[in-house]
């Protein structure tokens, strides 16, 4: 009989459980590629999917590793809003094993097909470019193109595919 | 003036609980004498006050002019009984010198309790939640955090001296409890013929590192362990003295008022059970228990639809805490990740690295205190300590120990006392201050401890505001900046989402951390999903079946999934002759388990998902009911690439009883989505969550900080650490 009331309870708090049910949503619209607008994109890390749009050339598309091996002249599109106080920045590697057989290597970073800077690199390891940007070399409210050219690749004996460096990020900063 | 209004916010708070609990005590005709009457008074009119305050903030009449009513009207009825608050005139000159050794001690903890709050807990939930009651008059739902569903049957008193005096009135309120646990056990010994070796118990409880941390700021385990002491305390009188159902009555309020203060305290009823036997005692005890635990279970019923939120949530599910979560803060709390679990003595008592503090290392004699048990009082100690411990292994922290501190001392001194050496306790006392004395010299704290939260110095400057509580909080507290920066630019009603804690107590927003609730955990797991594509919508599961007349479909999950792998379905396409069906309002959805999410699956948007937010079992599903029958010959399953040992398959019904229509689906990669992040921050819009605070070092941080732009944000202020960024969907 002392169970009884235990049971009740038991059953009462088993009635709280019960899965409500829905109607559907309201539908999103996904932003899906060719629709306007779009925000713009300041930073492209290799690491994420999402920077395969903006590659203009010579970075391989569909990696999500944390750096991608360049060709001779990665190239990259960023839309620009406004031109004061804009940086370049890129994040890349000299891989030893490339710089052996290359010997010392120049990388000239341009912005909108004009030279920025150059810049030698004699020893291998991680680097770090950040310039600032005349504003006269950028275009408001289109697609501005940024390239990192090397002036010696390293080529693959095998197939004679051709590696520039390491890159992990290029963008723009403030 | 700012330190006067403090003190007298305090004092106004705790003369109002003495003053009712004198009412009771002498209503119920407790066997008390001229020393104990203060301190049980203040304890068992704690419970009462907090009951009233309680009422108030469900009925939305905690206003000042309410609350001082209550006091003036519970002072002035008390106040022809009054009693001298402290008496020392019967305890001889020894025990008088004895006293002297907490004098420090209490100028230490008094300096810390006055000055501005900065303890983890105290300055974000334990004061934070209760800001929000007093400018809402009374309670609110507050979704954005677990710990709005705690009991908070100590901070209710924090709350009335947080109305007037602010932070520092609440911590100081809670050094008032801590302080009155050190004197009732005091008292407990001259009741007992055992004055010197309850005072020296008194000590090592009172300068024990972690308790004096805690006991000076607004934490309640301290208080917690006055209630606890309590019942133990009316338990010895009710077997020794009187065994009235006056004390039962106050025994059972105040068994009622341990739950209140701290779900796990509840346990105490276990011991009074244990002690009274009697079946008519033991049911006025949980009768009384009940009148103060109840509202609390009410509360949480009403606002969370569990009793006991924010755990059982697999008994009493709900949309505000994820099963998953609770499995992983116990995971959590059992361990504190500690490489070896014989590390925990030495931890416990000496370096308090692991487990967030220490006792002392006085505490290391304890095992000492079992030579003791051939005493009946030792015996009683060592089962209340035990049973006080029964919750323990759930959290191991060291601040958890306090509870059942004031038992192990008493029995570690009562047993030492057996020696009958005359310098043991004093010597002990003496070695106990100065291993506990954060100053170098005399003390030697610094000397052993690790880094671990504890008292590092007297702030006297602070506590008295010469140097002001802003400046102070600024130059100290992250969490205290980024309080104050929502509050400067973030309007009026606004919910912020951050990635990291902040000083909830000193802004009046709700601030929606991500791991402190299914809601901050939502919002989390999208931004997530913008920047990680395994989590989008990237793997298709198409069942193809033949052309079936159907009412109602199935899509359920078979395997038992890896710990803590959730299933999850990012959209869920029905389709019939190569086109999809129109989501008719007349369909019905829902899911088992987490059936609140399951609009995610059927919203158009690849970076929302439905999840089980538990691991997934056989059995999980989602169902739609047309309401109508339709024919169906493809259903798409999209899915993110989180979670691999779930399988699925599809079930239909036209009516009565499910059939399998197909036992596997084939399998496509999709194209993770391009601008998912914009998409992100807009159903982070779409939920009412228009600012997001973002701490520099948070995991996937980076991604917004270094280009907010690209995920529709503006940043519109900084700390040092955080960025504050409102969402500005193009």
């Amino acid at each position: 009989m002392k169970i009884v009331p235990l049971a009740h309870l038991i059953l009462l708090t088993g009635c709280i459980s019960q899965p409500q049910i829905y109607a559907p949503p309201i539908q999103r619209e996904p932003m899906l590629d060719g629709q306007a607008p779009k925000p713009p994109k300041d930073m492209l890390k290799m690491s994420d999917r999402e920077t395969d749009a903006f590659i203009v050339q010579d970075i391989p598309k569909g990696g999500n590793d944390a750096w991608r091996w360049t060709g001779k002249r990665p190239t990259v599109r960023l839309f620009i809003a406004e031109t004061a106080g804009r940086k370049l920045v890129v994040d890349y590697s000299i891989a030893e094993a490339t710089l052996k057989d290359t010997g010392p290597i120049k990388l000239t970073f341009f912005v909108n097909d004009k030279p920025l800077e150059t810049v030698a690199e004699v020893k291998h390891g991680v680097k770090h470019f950040e310039k600032l940007i005349p504003p006269e070399m950028l275009k408001v409210g289109v697609d501005n193109i940024f390239a990192i050219e090397v002036d010696k690749v390293w080529i693959a004996k095998e197939d004679g595919a051709q590696l520039g460096f390491i890159l992990a990020a290029v963008g723009l900063a403030r | 003036m700012a330190v006067v209004l403090i003190v007298l916010s305090t004092l106004l708070t705790v003369l109002t609980a003495a003053a009712l609990g004198s009412l009771l005590a002498r209503g119920l005709r407790l066997p008390l004498t001229q020393q104990e009457r203060p301190a049980v008074a203040f304890i068992l009119g704690a419970a009462c006050l907090s009951l009233i305050v309680f009422a108030l903030c469900a009925t939305h009449l905690y206003y000042r002019g309410t609350i001082l009513a209550v006091a003036v009207v519970a002072v002035s009825a008390a106040i022809y009984s009054y009693r001298p608050l402290l008496a020392f005139a019967t305890l001889d000159k020894v025990e008088r010198a004895l006293l002297v050794f907490f004098a420090p001690f209490l100028v230490l903890y008094l300096a810390n309790a006055l000055a501005p709050e900065t303890s983890p807990d105290g300055s974000t939930y334990h004061l934070g939640i209760i800001a929000h009651y007093v400018r809402a008059h009374g309670f609110v739902p507050l979704h954005t955090t677990i710990y709005s569903s705690l009991s908070q049957g100590v901070e209710l008193i924090y709350m009335v001296a947080f109305t007037f005096g602010r932070h520092s009135a609440g911590a100081l309120t809670h050094l008032a409890f801590f302080t009155t646990a050190a004197w009732l056990m005091i008292c407990f010994g001259r009741r007992t013929g055992h004055t010197k070796p309850s005072i020296a118990a008194a000590f090592f409880f009172y300068v024990s590192p972690i308790a004096g941390v805690d006991g000076s700021s607004a934490y309640i385990d301290c208080a917690t362990a006055a209630i606890l002491f309590t019942v133990f305390y009316l338990l010895y009188l009710w077997r020794n003295v009187q065994p009235s159902s006056g004390l039962l009555i106050a025994l059972g309020l105040l068994c009622g008022y341990s739950f209140a203060a701290k779900y796990t305290a509840g346990v105490i009823l276990l011991y009074a059970i244990l002690t009274v036997r009697k079946p008519k005692a033991v049911a006025l005890i949980i009768a009384c228990a009940a009148v103060v635990a109840a509202p609390w279970l009410m509360k949480n019923w009403y606002y969370t639809g569990n009793p006991v939120a924010p755990f059982f949530n697999r008994i009493f599910p709900n949309p505000y805490a994820h099963v998953q979560w609770e499995e992983d803060y116990k995971a959590y709390f059992k361990n504190y990740d500690i490489p070896s679990l014989t590390m925990m003595p030495w931890d416990l008592t000496v370096k308090g690295q692991y487990l967030g503090g220490m006792l002392g290392p006085v505490f290391l004699l304890t095992p000492l205190a079992l030579l003791g048990l051939r005493r009946r009082e030792v015996r009683q100690f060592w089962l209340a300590g035990l049973v006080c411990l029964i919750p323990y292994p759930l959290n191991i922290g060291t601040r958890f120990l306090i509870l059942a501190l004031p038992f192990f001392a008493l029995a570690l001194t009562e047993t030492l006392a057996m020696a009958n050496t005359r310098v043991l306790l004093p010597t002990l006392m003496l070695a106990h201050g100065l291993l506990s004395w954060p100053r170098t010299p005399p003390g030697l704290l610094n000397t052993y401890a690790g880094p671990t939260w504890r008292l590092i110095h007297a702030p006297f400057q602070q506590a008295l505001r010469i140097e002001p509580e802003d400046r102070y909080l600024s130059r100290t507290q992250p969490g205290y900046l980024k309080a104050r920066m929502i509050d400067q630019y973030v309007p009026s009603g606004e919910i912020v989402f951050s990635t990291g804690t902040v000083s909830d107590a000193y802004t009046s927003h709700e601030v929606a951390v991500f791991f402190q609730s299914a809601f901050g955990e939502n919002i989390a797991d999208l931004i997530f999903t913008g920047q990680k594509p395994e989590r989008q919508a990237v793997r298709l599961m198409r069942f193809r079946i033949a052309p079936t007349h159907l009412r109602r479909l199935r899509v359920e999950q078979t395997e038992v999934a890896g710990p803590a792998e959730q299933w999850a379905v990012s959209e869920l396409g029905i389709f019939s002759s190569g086109h999809e069906l129109k989501r008719d309002p007349k369909w019905r959805m829902t899911a088992m388990p987490n059936w609140w999410d399951v609009q995610a699956a059927f919203d158009n948007s690849p970076v929302t998902r439905w999840r089980t937010q538990q691991q997934s079992m056989p059995g999980d599903h989602i169902d739609v009911d047309f309401n109508d029958s339709q024919t169906v010959d493809q259903v798409d399953v999209e899915t993110s690439a989180d979670h691999w040992k779930t399988r699925i398959r599809l079930l239909g019904a036209t009516a009565g009883e499910w059939k399998v229509l197909a036992d596997k689906p084939e399998e496509f990669p999709l194209e993770p989505q391009r601008f998912a992040r914009q998409m992100v921050t807009r159903e982070i819009a779409a939920r009412g969550v228009h600012y997001l605070l973002i701490d520099s070092t948070d995991y996937g941080a980076r991604d917004i900080i270094d280009d907010p732009g690209y995920w529709g944000l503006k940043e519109i202020a900084r700390t040092s650490e955080a960025h504050l960024y409102r969402i500005e969907p193009k």
